[in-house]
């Protein structure tokens, strides 16, 4: 690959294409999610932005769309594909829930995710952590009011932001409506959600029991005893029964979606980085979640690659500037992921991998019924926030060093999420193994969906700070644009 | 021989306040600083109040009287102790019948408290770990805007918009303060904030107990006009304004309760 | 042995994690192995010279070397065991047991295995929910700790010396059960710290050396004494794991007479026999282990709510103290349910957070007669 483009001028022709494709995808974004809501909720979705107060902050992507700013090329039409998936997808994923509400599994998702399972049962998922998380990366202090309904109705505050989040907006009566709930403990912070939503709303509930060491066969087979166990349930409590054959198209489709998946991270090896930061942690908050098992997700993945590949023919990287290769360990900031984007233009950092992205990938045996459900139980066990919140250091840090060796990590960019007790008891260990390594590692606390512990600017001045003093960088710019 | 008279001594962390009452009405007040030494404080405020009733030479002349606050345990010539919460609620409910909701935001402490039909305590919720939207607070922001604290209340109610303070902490919301002021950043504005920061707080500590009208405030912070306001804004309820000094609440519910145990 | 003596041990042997009776069983022969959580069965560790003690960190001061790595949101108790741990202070132990009580407890264990590095370590896989399938699990999680334990420690454990550590258990338990019923009458004649003390004591020396020294006389003494009347109210304390008898007592002072509990080292489930005797060792100590009420599981929360009602009733129990330790994320929503079940069947109910290490002694006062007088009592 040649050398990265470090003339930080655009000719006005690619200045041009990019705000081109910038309002081209806003077009066809909200063209898209209109359609979608018209044809499946039609005038009833004001009933339902009154009723559900949170759909009116899934409507404003300026956030979404400011985070392309000073991002050019294939990279910028990556980010912006994947954020066109995301709105349409949320879009079809919310009207399906309002629309079947005697359907709806409400699941607590804590990275694994049951949508393969559900949808081959006919049955619509709802993951509780969906729309916080979105919600709050569109508008940081969106989730802020259930936050604080939640702490008044006896929450502790000390409990992870996704889960107050999830807890207020039940209090606050704006959950849809579900049929059964599914929890799972492998956060202990979330289970509350579930454990507090089955008892408001007198639903069944049936907890999906994980092993804390998971990497095992016999973890395995305990686990794929458990999601049989599951689907039996979810027979005699909902109206939905399992196609097997279904759910052997929908893994087989599944398979093509990992390929895909690797195929992107394979790209991600090469120095410098043809995308980066939102194309990777983004597109796996997406895809193994609200798309699992469709063709949308291969297609997604195939899109994404194939930006990297025209990066890769012109010669041009993601970051222009890219002087350190970082992975983002434990949760990206999604209250504000426009740090990476700060990052990138004013201290060279490109995000080339994050720890809630990466796993082992697990390839599915859909020959039998056996076969797939081994495969599901090891594909969940090992999802990453399983392979990072529980087992044990040994396999926390097989994971860590995977990474740095795989990428070429030179930087770690450490989420020091207030709100998970399993990753700030790593804190110091990991402190120390980045130390042995001689990798610069940068703490910086934050609350993963709540501003009011640590603001942008807070973040940003804590980055700024590690980056003169430790990294003894200059910066490239004093301002970037289109930060708020 | 029964003097008919009955007192209750709230000892706090800031200030130290007595009521005296007779069979019918209160017959005197007196706050001073709290000392070092809870029991010399309580002396002292006693024998401030005691000044104003020619029937009484001294402490050993009440019929009955009920420590409270936290110096509570340390008097130890009180006839008994009572929590300041349920002191708080008597007294409250006493200055006016319909109070079902409590916020008392004291010199280290924020209380809420929910208030039975009969006046009794049904729930309350402290926070007493941490000092932000406390009398120490204000304090700490009067000397940030070198002003007194009158002045300072007064101050929010001229700003039109407020400068919100995002620290949750007492110790970083003065250094944000400060750094908003060396900034040039309007005064009323950033007082707006503070109040708004410290009435978002006591709301939510009300949510928490049931909020409930009436709602009274009491503790010396209730003199602060610009939490009062800022608070009935959050809240969008009014909150009752008493005759009596609302610092001297858990006094007076001391007092009464001195009485009523007679 | 008279009653002073008798509480008089007790509290040395509270005081002390080398206490007398542990340097006795030492000197002895016998091989102290600490646990963390009552999902570690103590059976697995009392037989041939094994004996259990539950890990405390009794007088500690600050966490200012367990916070190198474990930050403040981690639960006190995690970080004061690696304080002492890093100090030190748990030299003397042959091993820890752990169990994945919960993520705070996993990352500690994590910790330990790393920095304190003692000489054997393991740690449980007990699962959160009561099936037969994590039943046969935890019989398989346990297997695998046997044979550690054999083979590290040279021990026998077999089901002959299984079943003998099962009847020391439940003779113990029976012998404090009968303490504990004492407590419903109406002037009990030991108070909720006394109780404590003995509860605290049997956790942190070898049981047998206890029971015989000195439990089995002070039930004895008991009868003979006369009940506490000097109370205002009967309190239950249910919640998190608490092994220091001074926060009962600092309720006891301000007139609540804790005459129940519901917490892992107090009476419930810490004095639950062990049944199920046609089963193999292993399996009953599995089912006995999983079918504790705990917090930390996720399941049959109805059931151990009714169990709560049973003491009240039992026990006479005008108010109920739900405590737990601050950030315990598995408290978070059963002591919110908790509270809000009992309210709902009109028990009066204060939910009090609290650290590790006895502190904030004037506040949790203050909540305390607070909620006596809200009581009326």
């Amino acid at each position: 690959m040649s050398t990265p483009q470090v003339n930080a001028s655009e000719s006005i022709l690619s200045s041009t294409r990019d705000n081109w494709l910038l309002w081209k995808s806003i077009g066809k974004t909200y063209f898209g999610a209109g359609k979608t809501i018209l044809k499946k909720r039609g005038p009833k979705i004001l009933a339902d932005a009154k009723q559900y107060p949170w759909i009116g902050e899934l409507a404003d992507l300026r956030s979404f769309f400011r985070s392309v700013s000073g991002r050019n090329g294939a990279y910028r039409k990556a980010i912006l594909t994947l954020f066109e998936a995301t709105a349409t997808n949320v879009v079809d994923y919310v009207a399906d829930v309002l629309n079947q509400p005697e359907r709806v599994v409400y699941f607590q998702s804590a990275g694994l995710a049951l949508t393969e399972i559900l949808k081959s049962m006919d049955l619509v998922p709802y993951i509780d952590m969906g729309i916080p998380v979105v919600s709050s990366m569109l508008n940081p202090s969106s989730m802020a009011v259930y936050m604080d309904a939640a702490e008044s109705e006896g929450v502790s505050s000390d409990i992870c932001s996704l889960g107050r989040a999830g807890q207020g907006i039940l209090f606050k009566g704006h959950y849809p409506k579900a049929s059964v709930i599914v929890g799972n403990n492998g956060c202990e912070g979330q289970v509350n959600s579930s454990l507090l939503y089955a008892k408001k709303q007198g639903l069944p509930l049936f907890i999906l029991d994980m092993p804390n060491i998971y990497n095992t066969e016999r973890a395995e087979e305990f686990f794929a005893r458990e999601l049989r166990r599951m689907i039996e349930w979810l027979t005699s409590n909902t109206p939905g029964k399992m196609d097997w054959d279904r759910l052997k198209e929908v893994l087989d489709i599944r398979n093509r979606q990992e390929e895909a998946k690797l195929e992107l991270w394979e790209l991600m090896r090469l120095k410098p980085a043809p995308l980066a930061a939102e194309v990777i942690f983004f597109s796996q908050l997406i895809a193994p979640t609200f798309l699992a098992g469709t063709p949308a997700a291969v297609e997604l993945y195939e899109a994404l690659c194939e930006c990297g590949q025209e990066n890769i023919r012109k010669g041009v990287a993601a970051n222009p500037n890219e002087r350190y290769r970082a992975v983002v360990w434990h949760p990206f900031m999604a209250v504000h992921f426009h740090i990476y984007r700060y990052l990138e233009l004013k201290w060279g950092v490109t995000v080339i991998q994050d720890s809630m992205s990466y796993s082992e990938t697990v390839f599915v045996d859909t020959s039998s019924v056996e076969s797939m459900m081994r495969g599901l139980a090891r594909m969940m066990l090992n999802t990453p926030m399983i392979n990072i919140a529980r087992g044990t250091a040994a396999n926390y840090f097989q994971t860590f060093e995977q990474i740095v060796d795989q990428y070429d990590i030179d930087l770690v960019l450490v989420g020091d999420h207030i709100g998970c007790k399993s990753v700030a008891g790593m804190t110091g260990l990991l402190r120390d193994r980045c130390r042995e390594r001689g990798l610069p590692a940068a703490f910086i606390p934050y609350d993963l969906i709540d501003p009011r512990f640590a603001s942008m600017s807070d973040v940003m001045t804590r980055f700024d700070q590690f980056m003169e003093t430790v990294m003894k960088a200059e910066p490239l710019m004093e301002t970037v644009p289109d930060i708020v | 021989m029964a003097s008919g008279y009955f007192a209750g001594c709230d000892v706090g962390s800031t200030t130290t306040k007595a009521v005296i009452v007779n069979k019918d009405k209160i017959v005197a007040r007196s706050i001073t600083a709290s000392k070092v030494d809870p029991e010399k404080s309580a002396r002292a405020v006693l024998n401030l109040a005691i000044q104003q009733v020619k029937d009484i030479q001294g402490i050993e002349d009440f019929d009955c009287l009920v420590g409270t606050g936290y110096g509570r345990i340390e008097v130890p010539f009180a006839d008994k102790n009572i929590s300041e919460l349920t002191c708080h609620t008597i007294g409250a409910f006493t200055c006016d019948s319909k109070v079902r909701s409590i916020v008392d935001i004291g010199g280290q402490d924020l209380k809420a408290i929910a208030v039975n039909e009969d006046g009794t305590l049904l729930d309350f919720v402290m926070n007493d770990k941490c000092a932000a939207g406390t009398g120490k607070f204000f304090e700490a922001m009067c000397r940030v805007f070198e002003t007194e604290f009158d002045e300072f209340s007064e101050l929010s109610l001229r700003a039109k918009k407020a400068v919100p303070i995002t620290s949750q902490c007492s110790v970083f919301a003065e250094s944000e303060v400060l750094s908003l002021i060396s900034k040039k950043v309007a005064p009323d504005a950033i007082a707006l904030g503070i109040q708004e920061s410290v009435a978002q707080r006591c709301y939510a500590l009300l949510r928490r107990v049931g909020l409930k009208e009436k709602i009274a405030i009491t503790g010396g912070c209730a003199k602060n006009k610009g939490l009062v306001d800022a608070l009935t804004k959050i809240m969008k309820l009014e909150v009752v304004h008493f005759d009596e000094d609302p610092q001297l609440m858990g006094a007076l519910g001391a007092a009464i309760l001195a009485r009523n145990s007679h | 042995m008279a009653e002073e003596e008798a509480m008089h041990l007790f509290e040395e042997i509270i005081d002390n994690s080398q206490n007398a009776l542990v340097r006795e069983a030492m000197d002895a022969g016998r091989i102290p192995i600490g646990y963390t959580c009552s999902f570690v069965p103590e059976v697995l560790l009392s037989v041939d010279g094994l004996f259990p003690l539950r890990l405390r960190a009794p007088g500690i001061g600050g966490t200012q070397l367990a916070d190198i790595y474990l930050p403040p949101i981690i639960c006190s108790y995690c970080r004061s065991l690696l304080e002492y741990g890093m100090n030190g202070q748990y030299d003397f132990l042959g091993g820890w047991v752990f169990n994945h009580s919960c993520q705070h407890m996993n990352r500690c264990s994590d910790v330990v295995k790393t920095v304190v590095k003692p000489p054997f370590v393991h740690v449980l896989d007990a699962l959160h929910t009561c099936t037969e399938n994590t039943i046969a699990w935890m019989v398989d999680e346990l297997q695998e700790l046997k044979e550690k334990l054999s083979n590290h420690f040279d021990v026998s454990i077999n089901d002959d010396t299984l079943n003998t550590s099962i009847a020391e258990h439940n003779l113990f338990v029976s012998v404090m059960q009968k303490i504990g019923e004492l407590r419903k009458l109406e002037h009990p004649p030991l108070t909720g710290t006394e109780f404590q003390k003995i509860m605290t004591a049997s956790l942190a020396a070898p049981k047998d050396l206890l029971l015989e020294r000195v439990v089995k006389d002070y039930l004895d003494l008991l009868p003979t004494r006369d009940g506490v009347k000097d109370y205002r109210a009967r309190l239950m304390v249910l919640g998190g794991a608490m092994d220091d008898p001074g926060y009962i007592e600092i309720i006891e002072e301000m007139g609540g007479l804790v005459v129940g509990d519901h917490f892992c080292t107090g009476s419930v489930p810490g004095l639950n026999p062990i049944g199920n005797e046609n089963l193999a060792p292993l399996e009953r100590i599995a089912r006995h282990t999983m079918e504790k009420p705990c917090p930390r599981m996720l399941d049959a929360i109805d059931a151990r709510l009714q169990g709560v009602m049973q003491t009240i009733e039992e026990h006479l129990v005008d108010g109920v103290i739900v405590q737990q330790l601050k950030f315990c994320d598995s408290m978070s929503y059963y002591g919110m349910a908790m509270a809000e079940y009992l309210r709902e069947a009109g028990i009066p109910v204060l939910r009090v957070d609290r650290e590790y290490r006895l502190s904030g002694e004037g506040q949790l006062r203050t909540r305390v007669q607070a909620f006596i007088e809200s009581m009326g009592k």
